[in-house]
């Protein structure tokens, strides 16, 4: 049973080992706890490729091919994002050490949500994730709204946490198991399924919306990218909608498949919400992190418009636009990383003013990013564009299609006003030398995008085998 | 493929390659700019080159798509790059490329964001150039609506007051039609199993809903671009707010690409019940033109003459393609080789008039008398312009209205109207400039044009006389 867990063993001994170097060690610096991180992580995502189809606990816990991609997306986005996490904490003179320790302890959480098979063991996860969230979030000492934010956080985590515990135990006390197997023979029998298994169902459905906030359930997430530290929102924006996607994946295919075609419809209300909610919140948003926080949830909400049939390509196509968005969306938040005035990070529009006239480089691969992210080619988000709308004209959704194509007008637009500001506006401020560390992952990120653009082949082609493993 | 060298390929990734060269050209106070400016006009000169060897290996008395490369880029779904030329395609790629010729040439001493003028110029010519040498829809979409964004940061950077609702204009026309036209590509590529080569869309049949969606989808993807009610606001405030002559260049090659679009798309023969909303685009068409072309001509702003000029061809050219006469399409390809260059020469001297004109502070009467070398060649330009037998414009133009008046003698005589106004606008203009009666010397006169630039302008001119006498004169047939 050891071998099974052995990836997220590792991570586990990395907790007491910060520990011990807090404790023991008189000077222990941002990098110290990040190069400690840096090599448990890597044996972690070691384990998990060289194991990746043991699994000693079938039913309850899955390894597979689909889980190992998930779990290895998780530690690279991660790890690039704890890289740069602790330049920010270097340079604000800050305590590193409870910042590694939970987000260590998260990415032990997050593995279990991607690869857990039983409803007991995923919601105990995503319960110590969102217990991990909140003190997270708390890490902001300057500000008193952070504590409002923190609790109304962990407020509607928990009601949306009892909501899936509910639906949970209906299915229990039928059944009388809590795999994923067990449930699905039950819900697959043929015969009518009760009206309350739906609400059950519904329940956990809606508890994971909630966490991967899709629209109407977002109004957390953007106070929480808004008002926490840059280390905590980029880190909550990159590493757990990775997991929730497996896991919803995951659950939608293997649990709740025979009674799905009750919930499409309401998928698809989610969905749109998401887009026009994310679309139109960002027009409106002056405040950068927020406004990209509502291009977070329009990105849900078109991960999710493209999932609804839940068929191979349909998987393949949001799972493409998932990646290379959050490629994309580490660009962004390497870039804010680097705007910084008079020793302050800036995050509002209209400080952003002219930037390119002294941050050539910065303001490129922030214009790159941002063309990317409208799916304009020959960007990389094309192909994430190409990828869902293909997939939606193939399946004859033509009123979603126009529905997403008419949303992205809209977000596109909220994404030129920060290019116009950025490039044709006169300048407000100046702004403080660039730490090489944010030019070197700059480059390394756009280095991989081109590659990725040039040759998608070799990426995608490699990702669909994985994929239909969850099947 | 390995037969022609990736010559298209090259002829497209050049100027790209010639963009991060200029990227990384020092450009300090030492240099005074001439690093990106030499780097940027050796990019294009090169390629011309190129253009001019693609054309050796051209066979012109073919219509069919040559030298065709293909390269896989996606497995799931399946999308090929697959590039092609044909005489027409490769007419206007050496026009636009002479074109960029002209705009550096006028923008030669700005030193106002001359790294950023020509990182995006360089980008638009490549995308372009893909755009021009695209065999499939799927490229063919791929540069249609990639060009936009260098177009949208040229005029962010150079536009002038109201960029900020210019910029939005330009946006909404240019990104819905994009958008657009990406959904036509996807039904496309579904509804035939894979991508669809370029020349073979003229040839495709549809049913029902699917043949009223696509042709509509295309349609107004490619009136988005040209300068047509409603879509025309955009490129009107666009082309009277720049005043920098390579980036007026660049977005009045826009609608070239709305024009070439329905060259490549438009059915060889229309539906039935496409009858009526051709009609209703003909009727659309020729009262902007009409109206466009009375406003130039009442208006004193050269800039906006010139935009009501280029409005007026471009709606002329439309309605010949709408004619589905092969022999117009073939002299609309002719015609332009022509008229691209003539537009920016024009662009190119008006600029240089303009800028001395502010300088000195002197009205606009009489402004060439003192200046021979600026006067012949303004005129020149100009008479080529409006049509006159000196360039390929003449016997093209001849051509096109005289089908347009066999068609349809209402529509014809519109046209001629819209035409005699506009060409009426230039010919004002010029006499304007050239009005020795309102000259006066004492106020102070501008400085002729350099001799390079001369000698340059003459070579320019030699080749609209040699379009004239033979349209494919640089291969020797």
């Amino acid at each position: 049973m050891l071998i099974t867990f052995l990836p997220e063993i590792v991570l586990c001994c990395c907790l007491p080992v910060l520990a011990l170097v807090r404790f023991f060690r008189t000077s222990a610096t941002p990098k110290t706890y990040f190069t400690l991180s840096k090599y448990f992580m890597l044996a972690s995502v070691l384990l998990s490729i060289i194991l990746y189809d043991k699994s000693e606990l079938p039913g309850i816990y899955d390894n597979s091919r689909y889980t190992t991609l998930f779990k290895c997306l998780v530690f690279l986005f991660s790890f690039v994002w704890f890289f740069l996490a602790y330049r920010w904490f270097l340079h604000e003179e800050r305590s590193s050490f409870r910042y590694f320790m939970l987000s260590i302890s998260s990415l032990i959480c997050l593995d279990v949500i991607i690869s857990a098979h039983n409803f007991a063991l995923l919601w105990s996860a995503l319960a110590l994730h969102a217990v991990l969230v909140y003190f997270l979030i708390l890490r902001r000492l300057d500000d008193e709204r952070i504590f409002v934010i923190a609790h109304r956080y962990a407020g509607f985590a928990a009601i949306f946490l009892l909501l899936m515990a509910a639906g949970i135990i209906i299915f229990y006390r039928q059944t009388e198991s809590l795999n994923y197997l067990d449930i699905f023979a039950f819900l697959h029998q043929g015969a009518d399924i009760p009206r309350i298994y739906l609400y059950a169902a519904s329940m956990i459905l809606a508890g994971m919306l909630f966490f991967m906030a899709a629209a109407p359930f977002h109004f957390w997430f953007l106070d929480v990218v808004r008002y926490s530290i840059l280390p905590v929102g980029g880190y909550l924006t990159l590493a757990p909608v990775l997991a929730y996607f497996a896991a919803f994946c995951t659950m939608t295919i293997n649990v709740f498949f025979p009674i799905y075609g009750h919930f499409q419809q309401p998928l698809i209300i989610f969905a749109v919400a998401s887009l026009f909610f994310g679309a139109i919140g960002a027009n409106g948003e002056k405040n950068i992190l927020r406004l990209f926080a509502y291009g977070s949830v329009f990105n849900v909400g078109f991960i999710l418009i493209s999932l609804i049939t839940f068929s191979t390509d349909s998987l393949f196509s949001s799972f493409v636009y998932l990646l290379v968005y959050l490629m994309s969306m580490l660009g962004i938040y390497t870039v804010f990383l680097g705007f910084k005035s008079q020793g302050r990070y800036v995050f509002e529009l209209r400080e952003f003013a002219g930037i390119a006239k002294q941050k050539a480089y910065l303001a490129a691969a922030l214009l790159m990013f941002l063309v990317s992210l409208i799916g304009s080619p020959p960007m990389l988000g094309f192909l994430g564009k190409l990828s869902v709308i293909n997939n939606l004209v193939l399946e004859h959704h033509f009123y979603l299609v126009a529905v997403a194509l008419l949303s992205l007008i809209l977000m596109a637009n909220a994404y030129l006003v920060v290019v116009k500001t950025v490039y044709f506006d006169s300048p407000i401020m100046n702004f403080d030398r660039i730490d090489k560390s944010i030019y070197i992952c700059l480059t390394l990120n756009l280095i991989l995008v081109v590659i990725s653009l040039v040759q998608p082949r070799f990426l995608m082609s490699g990702f669909e085998r994985m994929l239909i493993r969850v099947f | 493929m390995s037969s022609n060298l990736y010559l298209l390929s090259v002829i497209i990734v050049l100027p790209f390659l010639g963009m991060l060269f200029v990227l990384a050209a020092k450009n300090d106070e030492k240099t005074g700019g001439r690093n990106v400016y030499n780097v940027s006009l050796f990019t294009v000169i090169a390629n011309i080159v190129l253009i001019l060897r693609m054309f050796s290996r051209l066979d012109v008395k073919s219509s069919a798509l040559q030298l065709v490369e293909r390269f896989t880029w996606l497995e799931n779904p399946r999308i090929d790059i697959v590039l092609g030329v044909d005489v027409f395609s490769a007419l206007l790629l050496l026009s636009i490329h002479l074109a960029f010729i002209i705009g550096f040439i006028a923008v030669r001493h700005n030193r106002i964001q001359q790294k950023s003028m020509m990182v995006f110029a360089l980008l638009f010519l490549s995308q372009i150039t893909g755009f021009l040498l695209a065999a499939d829809v799927f490229s063919f979409y791929i540069f249609f609506e990639a060009m936009l964004f260098p177009v949208f940061m040229l005029i962010g950077i150079f536009g002038d007051i109201r960029r900020q609702g210019i910029m939005y204009r330009f946006f909404l026309y240019n990104f819905l039609g994009a958008v657009v036209l990406f959904l036509a590509t996807i039904i496309l590529y579904n509804y035939q199993n894979g991508a669809v080569e370029i020349s073979k869309v003229t040839q495709l049949s549809f049913n029902g809903r699917t043949e009223h969606f696509m042709w509509a989808s295309i349609l107004i993807s490619f009136l988005s671009r040209i300068p047509i009610w409603p879509f025309h606001f955009w490129i009107a405030s666009v082309s009277s707010s720049i005043k920098n002559p390579l980036v007026f260049i660049i977005v009045n090659l826009i609608p070239l690409t709305g024009i070439y679009g329905l060259i490549r798309f438009l059915p060889q023969t229309f539906p039935v019940s496409a009858a009526f909303y051709i009609t209703a685009l003909e009727i659309i068409g020729v009262v902007t033109m009409l109206f466009i072309a009375l406003i130039g001509f009442i208006n004193r702003d050269t800039q906006y003459k010139f935009f009501s000029y280029i409005t007026v061809y471009y709606i002329m050219y439309m309605l010949g393609l709408l004619s589905k006469n092969t022999l117009i399409m073939l002299n609309v390809g002719f015609s332009f080789f022509s008229y691209l260059i003539i537009v920016a020469g024009l662009e190119f001297v008006s600029s240089y008039v303009r800028s001395q004109q502010e300088k000195l502070e002197l009205g606009t009467e009489g402004l060439l008398c003192p200046v021979p070398r600026l006067a012949f060649v303004y005129s020149f330009l100009v008479l080529a312009a409006i049509g006159l037998p000196v360039s390929s414009l003449f016997l093209n133009n001849f051509l096109i209205i005289s089908s347009l008046l066999e068609n349809s003698f209402n529509l014809g005589i519109t046209v001629v109207c819209a035409l005699v106004l506009s060409s009426g606008a230039l010919l004002g203009d010029l006499y304007r400039l050239k009005d020795s009666s309102a000259f006066c010397p004492e106020k102070g006169c501008i400085t002729d044009i350099s001799k390079p630039y001369f000698f340059f302008m003459t070579f320019i001119i030699f080749v609209l006389i040699a379009s004239f006498i033979r349209p494919l004169w640089f291969l020797g047939r």
